[in-house]
């Protein structure tokens, strides 16, 4: 049996419309397994009776006409559909870096200059008559400006200093700032990799 | 998401709602987070605000606290600020805005509901530079066209 199936070779076009249709039939039971295991739950249909949108039989035909239509698709159209599945993965890994990358307010345009964190910290003390701020570098922010020393271990690091326009896009997701913001950056061959915001509202 | 408690100020004597959170910035830089106590205060708290002058210049300072480290328990000023009375917001750069008057139109998404006048105070570092009121009027809804609306959404349907 294994001897003739490996020793079988195409030799009419019919033989090679079938092997062309075998990938796709293939992927059309992988998909047809897919689907019958995502077939909402009992809870689900019973939303949906309540909601009284219980699939009829017409709805039931009419599904099975598109599902039947979809399939013929794969099997005959295979390759596009690897194509596209391919591309979709792709710009999914894409979407998933850029939503993995850590969310600063400060864009690479918005930085100024170099700064010496030591001249920073000189020019940083609070004055308030009323005594309502510590006598800390940045005073009550203080905190976030140690955070910011700490994470400046590698000697490629530079302190930045950053200014965002009020009205500019910044942040990951390019949202318009509501104020002026102000603050400092950890930078490393251009890119922001840790900030501190020492003005905004 | 439901609409928000404000903040409070206390200016001229007169204590009125604030629709900011200039606590906001400090809250990120300290990493400090407290518990929402209910869907009306996500930010689990609620600052008390005051604008202090001396000698002509006015400045915005926390005199207040009432925030939930858990459920239950309530921290003050004196426990996220020890050994402060009042906190000088010199964080703060921005816009406040105290809503003033009757409530023209509620709506149900954090400081969106709209007052007969908002009171805007703009504030560099802390520091009172410039405030003006601005009247506002009920926005004018355009209405629904039923046929825009998905079938799915439709009752009965």
């Amino acid at each position: 049996m294994m001897d003739s199936i490996l020793a079988w070779r195409p030799d009419a076009w019919v033989d090679y419309f079938l092997l062309y249709l075998a990938p796709g039939a293939a992927m059309a039971s992988y998909l047809l397994i897919k689907t019958a295991l995502e077939k909402p739950s009992d809870f689900a249909k019973n939303v949906m009776k309540l909601m009284g949108k219980e699939e009829t039989w017409l709805d039931q035909l009419k599904e099975a006409a598109v599902f039947s239509f979809g399939i013929a698709c794969v099997i005959v159209g295979w390759p596009g559909f690897v194509i596209w599945s391919i591309k979709k993965k792709q710009d999914e890994a894409i979407r998933q870096k850029r939503e993995d990358e850590p969310d600063f307010t400060c864009l690479a345009e918005h930085l100024i200059a170099v700064v010496n964190p030591v001249d920073a910290e000189i020019a940083s003390y609070i004055i308030d008559p009323l005594g309502g701020a510590p006598s800390l570098p940045f005073g009550h922010l203080n905190q976030g400006w140690v955070n910011l020393l700490a994470e400046m271990t590698d000697e490629r690091d530079e302190m930045w200093s950053f200014y965002i326009p009020k009205g500019s896009k910044c942040g990951k997701r390019r949202f318009a700032a509501t104020s002026d913001i102000r603050g400092y950056a950890r930078v490393r061959d251009g890119k922001v990799l840790g900030e501190f915001i020492t003005e905004s509202d | 998401m439901t609409a928000q408690v404000s903040e409070k100020l206390i200016y001229g004597g007169k204590e009125i709602p604030l629709f900011t959170n200039p606590l906001s910035l400090y809250l990120k830089n300290s990493g400090t987070r407290f518990v929402s106590p209910h869907t009306a205060n996500w930010r689990g708290y609620v600052g008390t605000w005051e604008i202090l002058e001396h000698e002509g210049v006015e400045r915005l300072y926390l005199v207040g606290l009432s925030a939930h480290k858990t459920y239950e328990e309530i921290l003050r000023l004196a426990d996220v600020f020890p050994g402060c009375e009042k906190v000088f917001a010199h964080w703060f750069t921005g816009e406040l805005r105290c809503p003033q008057g009757a409530q023209l139109e509620y709506r149900h998404m954090g400081y969106g509901s709209v007052y007969e006048y908002d009171l805007l105070m703009d504030f560099k570092q802390g520091v009172l530079v410039s405030k003006h009121a601005r009247h506002n009027q009920v926005p004018e809804e355009e209405p629904i066209d039923p046929a825009s609306i998905p079938p799915f959404l439709r009752k009965g349907q």
